[in-house]
């Protein structure tokens, strides 16, 4: 790394967000400074609510209207101040100098027009090149950044293009004017891992062969490593520690920093439970924990049996034709009781259309569900009921899941009262406080609506709300995606302690191969709907027998265990 | 070359058809009708602006001077008005020959000849049951061997065109003979009508189901461009023979004559080269067309914008200064109410039935009425009779259909109509509670109006009256069949005698132009002695009668005898309003200058 | 669990925590001209309640003046209409006609003459003003735009609560279903679209009879439709999220589903198309009974005087015209102005 003049340089940058004539403005960022020097990679890492996102958009002015970026911040790019800057300077630099990829491909790309002619149109207006031209460029542009047959790609419009091709677009289009300084939003969040991969080394590939800068804002640190040279990392508005990457990874100075680094599940190892913030910023060096065995026997007792389950959707097709679109391709699997079945697949695997047709939230095209002897297909809509509550689902998004008209209290209290759990409201009413507690929330909790919780905290209800109706079986799916880091370690431990506690058998849905690792006896892998590999999930890590369960593996960010290697 | 000289002359050829107005000015007049048609096959129509379009396309025997006033018979097709002959049982006419109906595809492209056989099929046309024509009632017990004709054609669904008859004897080409069952000395006047008109057989049966949108006459107009309800255009019957303007019973004095006298010397009518009616039934747009000048004239100015237009009874500054003119005209008209005979409630013949009648009678703000709705445009009836018809009776006077709440009430109570469930409205004598419909026509002010004095007198004494606005066409046809309990209506004269106006009670006029379905024997009897007498003493005594039956029986309650305001701008020439014609199209004239200055200027 | 569940009782609701409903409300009360809406709205239903209930405007229909009676503000203007009537119609002088020898009343004329003289008369006087001017009658003006509120804003408010609760109905009904459902649905409001506003009200103005609760009717089962679509449209996104999953996962009916999960959810928007139908519904009462097929003749609304006021206009008596008009525009106006702040206040961006 040669440090000459860095490319950007911030100095107290503090933004504040007005956000009523009552209230102060809510301060996103306080005075932060970093640098961003020639040619190399900064990863902004952050959880939500760091003021990561704010930082990155205040150096292109994109921050919405009630923003107040204080008048000592100062952006210096080659020489110019940015947070005092012109509207027009502003579009000059816009796309040109610095250019950015947004976290949502889709909602980034205009539907209407072919993908050509959306970079040809950046080419034109900042390049000032002829449309000929510019099109020709698209096409190189499209063939650098790995889509293939790009001469016919160019008149595809976005809908028809892969996620993957889609993020890849939005980067042709962000690198097409040779811009400075890229600024990455979050841009494989959306991604299955096997496409982050693919992006990422993009990423990497274009920044050497651009010596351009990147700065790359992202909430995981297991991406930096793969990535970034020097990290700044972020939390609560403020700049927590910053530095080389390897000085981040292998001696961290700041607790918060340790903490994110200890309190994601680690392919190497699986300690009883996970650390969690709290445990470093009372300890400064974290807590020592055993390691934890996982595995099944097979004298272990099976709860749930699932035999050759199919569920194949039906896409209308013109007036009368129905196109057949199989799901769920012949998966067969045992569950045994208070163990965890990871589940395993890229999206459209079919992995979540498992869990919702075992527990006939679709209906399966053809297969048996065995639970307790009794094939739970077959039932009518009456005896399905009693099993209903036995086997309990908690979904992906907190945000999505819970009814944001119903308090805390009408979400725990309704499922007893359709199951007949209690005796009166007042005995239902008294076990929804006993499992407020018990997931770890406040009594407090029972009279809000979920609107006043935070991602983390709404899982919990989520588990609350399973909990209510003592169900055997649990399917978690993608349940700790969607949180923060520090919270996810939480949310596993408290799915752990359960687990423990009341003996649930859990089938585990993610995407995220540690997280899998990490709370699992048993995997299963799935593509195209179709069951690849199962097996216990040691074996399956260290012993892939399929090519597929390997390629996955091997497309794991190994960031962390690379540096700490 | 060519292509541009070919370009040339397909251009000149456009401006010549574009604009062949340009050779000569057309004679347009433009007009409103106060309500929409219904059409124009002048046996089935009824009400008296369909009629009123026929007036202009199909022409009687006989018709009216249009200066004379009184009112005055004179021939039309036919060559002299008839003397009654066998003791007022026999009248014959000799029709002009020469006479051509309109050209129509029905006639193959020959000139047809008006023929007294027109009229012997024309009249038998008022007893076919397949018409069920609304003016039947003029040739029942009328004509001898129709009546036996038509009972026969109850039977067989169809009328026999063809068998002679001695009443209606078609002696050649050009005279006809009536022969009636009774003396009727009126008899000239049904001839007279707009509706007892020849039509031509061929016409009628090549068009069997749309005969109401085919109208082929004699008439000095025809039927140009008919949209249903919104528009009707006439323009000149070219076919038309056309004749000077009768001035031998003009009065002299009268200006009105004398402007029309003026006008049409030494021309040939119908002057006008087309005329464009337009059904408006709101009564402000109506009048404002007019004063926008879209409309050449208004008759019947509606009662609303009376105090607008004669404030304290002088035409107001702004339209003398444009030089409008008003014809003030007393119609031979009545509007009445119309109980419905049969209704279990208010129908009926008893003293507790009669009593509910003349209470409700009795209770109606008539003074309000006249004063108020009708702006006092217009006398309370007597009688059905109208002034200016022959028969009126001027000493006729009852304290019976006088405004007074107090004798209403005392009637009802003493009959038994008393709040029996205290609910506070008044109940049947057998404690029943009841309500009373009235329908009325939807599209005007004035009927809701009438409808809302209904509603609001009822009230005071205690009987709930329920207002129900229905379309003109419905109602009409409701109150032929009997279907209402209380209706609006009005009657003017189809000829200047009272039993014209007498026979709306008329026991076997039930189902036609007796709408409230009376049936009493004695006015019956009456109606009938009366048919035989020519105007004279014994006539009104019967006259008299009947109307003392009328009031003390109660099947109507009596409104007002309308006058009208008809405003004519300075550039319509000749014009005066006939009472009993509704048109008077074919006298019009119209000083084309004038009238595209001023709409030009308006514009 | 049984260990957890005897600890000690949970505090009961020390402070209920702020709903959306209760969030949604506060930021109506800093919306200035939503409250000063709001405030209008509330005036005009106290009003129309007061009358209702005979509390204000019950001798509406008494004619206490003179036809036309000018506004108190106006009291010198010459009235044409008054005078004329003032002078009255010539009365017949002649001698009754004596009936008595064919009345079946006749037997009785004595006993009906003494009831009769028995029945007080009150001549009131008719004044020559009136606060806001009189109707031809002579009714007080004011009294009647008083009363004529009560029809409107009844008409409007609870034709306005059926359309809705029909429109809700099937939109749920649609879009929660889908499928064969939901294509029958959008087939009938395809035929019903298809059909001219106007027309489908004269239709179903011609097959009822007259009468409040027709026009209620009438504007009920034509309004539902832009409702629909969009409560429809609601569902078919509510359906797929993740809490109505995760409510049939705990075993809630479809019932339970469409009407306790999803409902709420779309009550924000089923609010405002409620409120905007209010003010179309208002106006459509005024077009129907302007075109006379609105209210019976012995009651009022805003939409009779203004059909009756059109041809006052002309003659001058603007009196009418005004009060009704200017009383409409201002709820409708009020209204309109409370919808858009509903929709800004209930706006769940904290989703």
């Amino acid at each position: 790394m040669t440090d000459t003049t860095p490319i950007l340089q911030i100095r107290n940058l503090d933004v504040r967000f007005r956000v009523d004539r009552k209230h102060e403005p809510f301060r996103a960022v306080k005075g932060i400074s970093f640098d961003v020097p020639t040619n190399t990679t900064v990863a902004l890492v952050g959880e939500s609510g760091s003021g990561k996102s704010v930082t990155a958009m205040s150096i292109l002015k994109l921050l919405p209207e009630n923003a107040i970026v204080s008048p000592e911040s100062e952006i210096l790019y080659a020489g110019k101040n940015l947070a005092r800057a012109t509207l027009a300077d502003m579009q000059a630099i816009r796309g040109k100098e610095i250019s950015v990829i947004f976290q949502e491909p889709m909602t980034s790309l205009n539907p209407v027009f072919p993908v050509g002619e959306q970079i040809s149109e950046v080419l034109r207006t900042h390049m000032g090149l002829a449309p000929r031209s510019a099109r020709e460029r698209a096409v190189a542009l499209l063939n650098e950044v790995g889509i293939p047959n790009p001469q016919l790609r160019v008149h595809s419009f976005p809908h028809e293009l892969s996620g993957g091709q889609q993020q890849r677009v939005m980067i042709a289009m962000a690198i097409a004017c040779e811009p400075k300084l890229l600024i990455a939003d979050e841009p494989t969040t959306a991604l299955d891992v096997t496409i982050q991969k693919q992006i990422l080394d993009l990423i990497a590939s274009l920044q050497e062969k651009h010596q351009m800068s990147v700065l790359f804002i992202t909430h995981d640190l297991g991406v930096v490593g793969d990535i970034a040279d020097h990290v700044v990392v972020m939390q609560g508005g403020e700049i927590k520690e910053k530095g080389l990457v390897h000085q981040i990874f292998h001696d961290p100075k700041d607790p918060y920093t340790k903490a994110l680094l200890a309190c994601r599940p680690r392919l190497d190892r699986r300690p009883v439970r996970l650390p969690v913030i709290e445990d470093f910023l009372r300890n400064e060096t974290g807590p020592k924990l055993e390691e934890r065995h996982r595995g099944t026997a097979e004298g272990d007792a099976v709860i749930l049996e699932v035999k050759n389950l199919t569920k194949t959707f039906f896409l209308k097709e013109g007036f009368f034709g129905k196109r057949a679109v199989p799901a769920v391709k012949d998966v067969s699997f045992r569950l045994r009781k208070g163990k965890t079945l990871g589940l395993v697949g890229e999206s459209g695997s079919g992995k979540t259309t498992v869990g919702l047709t075992l527990m006939r939230l679709h209906d399966a095209t053809s297969g048996e569900v065995l639970f307790e002897g009794k094939n739970l297909l077959s039932l009518t809509d009456r005896e399905m009921m009693a099993y209903r509550r036995r086997i309990q689902i908690i979904f992906q998004n907190p945000y999505a899941s819970l009814n944001p008209r119903m308090t805390v209290g009408q979400i725990l209290v309704e499922p007893m009262k359709i199951h007949g759990i209690g005796k009166d409201q007042r005995e239902r009413v008294d076990h929804a406080f006993s499992l407020l507690k018990r997931v770890g929330l406040s009594e407090q909790s029972f009279y809000k609506y979920p609107h006043e919780f935070s991602g983390g905290q709404r899982q919990r209800i989520a588990i609350a709300r399973c909990l209510t109706m003592k169900p055997d079986v649990l399917i978690c799916d993608e349940s700790v995606s969607a949180l923060d880091v520090s919270v996810q370690a939480q949310v596993l431990n408290l799915l752990q302690d359960l687990q423990d506690e009341f003996g649930l058998s859990y089938i585990f849905i993610s995407h995220d191969l540690a997280v899998v690792k990490y709370i699992s006896d048993q995997v299963m892998v799935m593509n195209e709907g179709a069951v690849i590999e199962i097996a216990d999930s040691d074996e399956i890590y260290l012993n892939p027998q399929q090519d597929y369960t390997r390629k996955l593996l091997s497309s794991i960010p190994k960031g962390l265990e690379h540096q700490a290697a | 070359m060519k292509r541009l000289r070919l370009a040339v002359l397909a251009l000149a050829a456009c401006l010549a058809v574009a604009h062949p107005a340009l050779a000569a000015e057309k004679k347009v007049i433009r007009m409103a009708f106060r309500t929409a048609e219904t059409g124009f096959d002048p046996q089935k129509i009824f009400d008296r602006y369909s009629v009123g379009i026929c007036e202009n396309l199909f022409e009687p025997l006989l018709t009216y001077d249009y200066l004379a006033r009184p009112v005055k018979l004179v021939p039309l097709v036919a060559e002299a008005v008839p003397q009654p002959e066998e003791g007022g049982t026999r009248y014959t006419f000799r029709i002009r020959p020469g006479i051509l109906f309109a050209d129509d595809p029905a006639f193959k492209g020959k000139k047809r000849e008006l023929t007294a056989q027109d009229f012997a099929y024309s009249i038998r046309r008022f007893r076919d049951p397949k018409l069920a024509s609304p003016y039947e009632w003029l040739f029942e017990n009328k004509l001898v061997g129709l009546d036996e004709l038509a009972v026969k054609a109850k039977k067989t669904g169809t009328l026999d065109m063809d068998t002679p008859i001695p009443g209606i004897e078609v002696r050649d080409r050009y005279t006809i003979s009536f022969k009636l069952v009774e003396p009727d000395f009126n008899f000239a006047y049904s001839l007279a009508m707009p509706n007892v008109v020849p039509v031509a057989r061929e016409v009628v049966e090549a068009y069997p189901d749309d005969t109401m949108g085919h109208p082929v006459g004699t008439g000095p107009f025809v039927l140009k461009e008919w949209v249903r309800r919104s528009k009707i255009v006439l323009e000149r019957n070219p076919n038309h023979r056309g004749y000077e303007l009768d001035t031998r019973y003009a009065d002299p004095s009268d200006p009105w004559d004398k402007a029309a006298i003026e006008a049409l010397r030494g021309k040939r009518l119908p002057v006008l080269d087309r005329v464009e009616i337009y059904p408006i039934e709101e009564e402000q747009p109506r009048y404002l067309a007019f004063l926008n000048r879209e409309h050449d004239l208004i008759d019947e100015t509606p009662f609303e914008f009376i105090e607008q237009i004669l404030p304290n009874g002088k035409l107001a500054p702004a339209l003398a200064k444009q030089g409008v003119h008003v014809f003030r005209e007393e119609a031979p008209e009545t509007t009445y109410d119309v109980f419905n005979t049969e209704d279990p409630v208010v129908g009926g013949y008893t003293a507790e039935k009669v009593a509910l009648r003349r209470a409700m009678v009795l209770a109606h703000d008539r003074p309000q009425e006249v004063n108020i709705v009708r702006k006092g445009q217009g006398m309370p009836a007597e009688t059905p009779v109208p002034p200016g018809i022959v028969g009126f009776d001027p000493a006729f006077h009852s304290p019976q259909q006088e405004y007074d709440p107090p004798r209403a009430k005392a009637l009802l109570d003493m009959y038994g109509y008393v709040d029996k469930d205290g609910d506070g409205w008044r109940d049947l004598p057998d404690g029943k509670p009841f309500t009373i419909t009235y329908k009325y026509n939807a599209r005007t002010q004035e009927q809701r109006q009438i409808a809302e004095l209904w509603s609001k007198s009822m009230a005071a004494i205690g009987i709930r009256v329920e207002a129900a606005a229905v379309q003109f066409a419905d109602l009409l046809q409701d109150k032929r069949v009997g279907k209402f309990q209380m209706a609006s209506s009005a009657w003017t004269a189809d000829y200047p005698d009272a039993q014209n106006f007498l026979q709306l009670l008329y026991g076997p006029n039930t189902g036609q132009s007796n709408e409230a379905r009376f049936k009493l024997p004695e006015y019956d009897k009456a109606y009938e002695k009366s048919q035989r007498f020519p105007d004279g003493a014994e006539r009104s005594l019967l006259y008299r009668e009947m109307n003392r039956l009328i009031l003390a029986y109660a099947p109507w309650r009596l409104g007002v005898h309308r006058v009208f305001n008809h405003l004519q701008y300075p550039w319509v020439k000749a014009y005066k309003k006939h009472p009993i014609l509704y048109t008077n199209f074919k006298y019009l004239d119209v000083d084309v200058a004038a009238q595209q200055a001023a709409q030009g200027a308006s514009r | 669990m049984s260990a957890v569940l005897t600890e000690n009782t949970p505090p009961r609701a020390p402070q209920e925590s702020p709903g959306l409903w209760t969030l949604a409300w506060r930021r109506l009360l800093q919306d200035r001209v939503g409250m000063v809406a709001l405030a209008v709205v509330i005036l005009f239903i106290a009003m129309m309640l007061a009358s209702f209930t005979g509390l204000i405007a019950r001798d509406w229909s008494k004619e206490s003046g003179v036809s036309y009676a000018n506004p108190a503000f106006l009291a010198g203007q010459e009235n044409l209409e008054a005078k004329a009537v003032a002078a009255g119609g010539a009365v017949s002088k002649a001698a009754p006609v004596d009936l008595s020898d064919v009345d079946p009343l006749a037997p009785r004329y004595k006993e009906w003459e003494e009831r009769a003289a028995k029945i007080a008369v009150t001549e009131t006087k008719r004044a020559e003003t009136l606060a806001f001017g009189g109707d031809k009658w002579g009714r007080d003006v004011l009294l009647k735009v008083i009363k004529g509120s009560e029809v409107s804003i009844f008409v409007g408010l609870v034709a306005a609560v059926l359309a809705t609760i029909i429109g809700t109905f099937l939109g749920a009904m649609a879009g929660y279903w889908g499928g064969k459902t939901n294509d029958f649905l959008e087939w009938f409001y395809n035929i019903f679209t298809s059909i001219p506003y106007i027309l489908l009200i004269l239709a179903f103005a011609a097959v009822f009879k007259k009468g409040l609760d027709t026009i209620i009717v009438i504007l009920a089962l034509t309004g539902w439709t832009g409702i629909y679509r969009l409560v429809r449209a609601e569902y078919i996104k509510h359906s797929a999220r993740e809490y109505v999953k995760a409510a049939q996962a705990i075993g809630a009916s479809h019932m339970s589903r469409m009407f306790i999960h999803i409902l709420p959810n779309a009550s924000h928007v089923i609010l405002v198309q409620l409120s905007q139908h209010v003010v179309s519904f208002i106006k459509a009462e005024v077009i129907l009974s302007f075109l006379g097929l609105g209210v019976p003749v012995d009651m009022v609304s805003w939409g009779t005087m203004l059909a009756e006021a059109q041809n006052e206009l002309v003659i001058g008596k603007w009196w009418q015209l005004f009060a009704a008009g200017a009383s409409m525009a201002l709820l409708v106006t009020a209204f309109s102005l409370l919808t858009d702040s509903l929709r800004d206040a209930l706006d769940p961006k904290l989703k």
